[in-house]
């Protein structure tokens, strides 16, 4: 059961999902989606946002099965306790991948706009222990932060929004260049940003209410981050002509650092700043699962221990991959491994369920 | 019993045809008083019963001499009448009292001009004489097993929360030190994170502002010897709160808080920001003023860091010092140091004009929160941030900014969220945090303190307004 001190709130879900979801994507996903989508780019972000509020559905429906317990609670339930266990654990190793991958794509970029010579380990501690300060916390402090700033994306929208006053429009059309069967294919690059959500596997029997209620709020919080994101693509795409775009990785930060100012002469370093908070609450989300998997398993349910050895591990694992390439490896692991943990094992999971007719004992939530 | 003291003084008289013998402290009882309702009924009745005679308002049997004593150090007589098995303990305590006065360091335009003093009785009064209510509750603790200070709790009974009293109970309860010198240290052996940076529990030596804190069911809590009231429990914000703010017009109000807020950004900020400006990111600013500053820094051979710690710590010793010297010298120094110092130190190409610029914004904007408690805190906190702007920059504000903030988030006083109403976000209570909306708007307690009663206006305080237009 979850302690009623540890508890949050619809609202909150709401806010954790933009915060686990909204991320290092924000970045490169416009270069990524525009290689393949051309001008439709934003369309396939919304496709994307659609596709994963399928999996939402999903998870949902699974967790509503068992409304007081955690994923790593109920699989062995569902399962038994061996088969269970295997799952948990290859999820935790999952949730790892995820907290290594953030912290490999921040400090590549950290290094690339800002300090190319400060060393790695700096810049990943520092990251790693304010993570480990708050993560150690229960889970309704941890989305107490996330609420707060989540302010910091209404200004991210707002610095965007200047890039309207450089905007042509002629660069985005035709929107279908690239064929429908594109933009579908490019939502694929979305999917993968738009991860995060799958902590609702987990967090869901923390929150309060009613099943419906929460599902809201989860979807809520996905529809925000996908217009988000396609509000984001949009601009790189009026803002960037389709040669341009092929040639830049980080469209966003590129576009504000041509932008100058009386007061500020550089934007980018201003959303910089932003982001890294904004990054910085992805990392501690997949943090908080994996150390409450290791928790289930170890400490009697609590994460606070887990949480020191976790971050180290992820902390170790993030320094070993140096290379551009050995980075682009990491990356298709962790985005053939979402696939199977995040689209495909949930409806097996909720499949077997069914069938088996599994859910929780006593009363339905 | 009472070890030999000077100040004890005996006086022995015929009574009952008997020897009595009456003891008190000189330098705690008030004499005149003794003469006058002890000595002069005895010397007078000769007869009778010692209760009956006396003619002081709090006389009391007493026969345990050990509690006796305990009376006697607190300024009471004490009578002994020969052959008999209990002694009688009279009130004659004598109290010199300060004048109340505007307390020095929380000064306000309009508004009451009146303070805390060191008697604990005429404080409670004070807050009595504002809130004349029979829901008022005073319970008296005594702390400190050597120093037995007194100490009070006020509260409402009718909008404190009652797990909040008992949490308060609680912990004064448990205190078991043999000095109490002053609220501070109560202070630290009731705080929920002693190791925080920041103050949670507010104190202050303003009677109206211990008045809108019970009003709103918080907890304050007084000591004898001090004029110092805590409050509690408090928010962050509650520190950035003056009670000019509602002598002004709310607008007014809201602009003053909201410089108060900027001040807060800047106190925190500024030097770290200009130390992560000039060192790394000096791109961020227009081209010709990083000329300016360059050919400013190109004089002073020290690291940006370096010079700020100078300036900063310069700062803190003419602060420091101007408060320990007397009044007139205390101005001298301030000239001193301030503009002689400041301007020499540039010429002599220690320290940069633009430090100098941002060492003293800093400064003024620390000195506007109207806690000095929490203004210290701030000035603090900075030290940490520069050290992590002039490593890492951008990134080392960020991430240092962060962790104060999560900081924040976790802190919490009493048991209620220290950050509140930004984190857990209640817009509700906005109201009276970053703004100021008008009184009538603020119909609803704060929520952090959890009152028992929440509304605290009725729908009809501005009624006449829609009575007025229904009459045209």
């Amino acid at each position: 059961m979850i302690k009623e001190s540890s508890r949050i709130t619809q609202g909150q879900l709401f806010f954790y999902m933009i915060q686990a979801q909204v991320g290092i994507g924000i970045m490169s996903l416009p270069h990524d989606v525009h290689a393949v989508a051309k001008g439709g780019a934003w369309i396939s972000i919304l496709i994307g946002g659609v596709v994963v509020q399928l999996a939402i559905l999903v998870m949902w429906a699974l967790c509503k099965r068992f409304p007081n317990l955690t994923m790593f609670e109920y699989l062995p339930k569902i399962f038994g306790k061996w088969i269970g266990g295997f799952f948990n654990f290859a999820y935790i190793i999952f949730f790892i991948l995820m907290a290594t991958l953030v912290l490999v794509l921040f400090e590549s970029l950290i290094n690339k706009w800002v300090f190319p010579l400060t060393p790695r380990w700096a810049v990943l501690a520092l990251i790693v222990m304010t993570s480990v300060y708050l993560v150690i916390e229960s889970l309704r402090t941890i989305t107490r932060f996330y609420v707060f700033v989540s302010v910091l994306i209404v200004l991210i929208v707002l610095i965007a929004l200047n890039a309207f006053t450089i905007a042509d429009f002629t660069y985005m059309f035709p929107i279908t260049e690239a064929g429908w069967g594109k933009i579908f294919l490019g939502s694929n690059k979305v999917i993968v940003s738009l991860l995060g959500f799958e902590m609702l596997l987990v967090v869901y029997p923390f929150v309060e209410g009613k099943a419906d209620g929460k599902l809201k709020a989860a979807s809520a919080g996905n529809a925000f981050t996908t217009l988000l994101y396609s509000f984001l693509v949009f601009i790189a795409l009026i803002v960037f002509s389709p040669m341009e775009m092929a040639m830049i990785p980080e469209p966003i930060p590129y576009m504000l650092k041509a932008f100058s100012f009386r007061v500020v002469e550089r934007l980018d370093l201003l959303f910089l700043s932003i982001w890294t908070v904004i990054v910085a609450t992805s990392y501690m989300n997949y943090l908080f699962l994996a150390a409450n998997g290791f928790g289930h398993y170890f400490h009697r349910g609590n994460h606070r221990t887990a949480v020191y050895y976790t971050a180290i591990i992820s902390y170790i694992l993030a320094l070993i991959p140096q290379s551009p390439d050995g980075i682009e490896f990491l990356t298709q692991i962790v985005s053939w491994a979402s696939y199977a943990f995040v689209y495909g094992l949930p409806v097996l999971f909720l499949l077997i369920s069914l069938v088996f007719r599994k859910r929780e004992k006593g009363k339905t939530a | 019993m009472l070890f030999h003291t000077n100040d004890l003084k005996h006086r022995t008289v015929t009574f009952q045809g008997k020897q009595l013998l009456i003891l008190y402290l000189e330098s705690m009882s008030d004499t005149e008083r003794i003469e006058k309702e002890i000595l002069f009924p005895i010397v007078h009745e000769k007869e009778g019963d010692v209760q009956d005679v006396v003619t002081d308002a709090h006389v009391e049997k007493q026969e345990d001499l050990r509690t006796a004593v305990d009376k006697l150090v607190q300024g009471q007589a004490v009578i002994i009448l020969e052959g008999d098995t209990v002694c009688y303990v009279v009130d004659t305590r004598t109290s010199h009292n300060r004048g109340i006065e505007e307390p020095d360091n929380e000064r306000v335009v309009r508004g009451a001009h009146n303070g805390f003093i060191e008697n604990l009785t005429v404080n409670l009064y004070q807050l009595r004489a504002r809130i004349e209510n029979r829901h008022l509750v005073v319970r008296y603790y005594t702390v400190g097993k050597e120093t037995k200070t007194k100490i009070a709790i006020i509260y409402m009974e009718n909008l404190a929360n009652p797990d909040l009293i008992q949490e308060v109970d609680k912990r004064i309860r448990s205190i078991s030190t043999d000095t109490i010198l002053n609220p501070g240290f109560i202070q630290e052996f009731m705080e929920d994170d002693p190791w925080s940076p920041f103050p949670q529990s507010l104190n202050t030596e303003r009677p109206d502002r211990a008045m809108a804190h019970l009003m709103e069911g918080r907890v304050v809590l007084l000591s004898e010897g001090d004029p110092t009231a805590l409050i509690m429990p408090v928010t962050l914000f509650a520190f950035y709160q003056s009670p000019d703010d509602f002598h002004t017009r709310w607008w007014v109000g809201t602009f003053v808080r909201m410089i108060r807020f900027a001040s807060f950004l800047l106190a925190f900020q500024l030097p770290a920001i200009y130390i992560a400006v000039v060192s790394f990111h000096a791109e961020v600013l227009p081209v010709d003023l990083v000329y300016t500053i360059k050919a400013s820094l190109d004089k002073v051979p020290y690291p940006p860091i370096l010079e700020a710690f100078l300036m900063e710590l310069a700062l803190e010793l003419i602060r420091e010092a101007g408060i320990r010297l007397p009044s007139p010298v205390g101005q001298t120094i301030g000239i001193v140091g301030g503009l002689v110092m400041g301007d020499a130190v540039v010429r002599a190409g220690l320290v940069s004009y633009t430090m100098v610029i941002v060492v003293a914004l800093t400064a003024i904007s620390s000195f506007v929160v109207p806690s000095n408690e929490m203004s210290t805190s701030i000035r603090f906190l900075r030290f940490p941030l520069m050290i992590a702007a002039s490593m890492f920059g951008f990134v080392g504000i960020v991430f240092g900014t962060m962790a104060v903030l999560i900081h924040l988030t976790k802190l919490t006083s009493f048991g209620t969220p220290y950050f509140a109403p930004a984190a857990p976000m209640r817009l509700k209570d906005m109201k009276d945090t970053i703004l100021r909306m008008p009184i009538w708007k603020m119909n609803q307690r704060p929520h952090d303190p959890h009152p028992q009663r929440k509304k605290q206006e009725d729908d009809s305080s501005r009624r006449w307004k829609k009575d007025d237009q229904g009459k045209q």
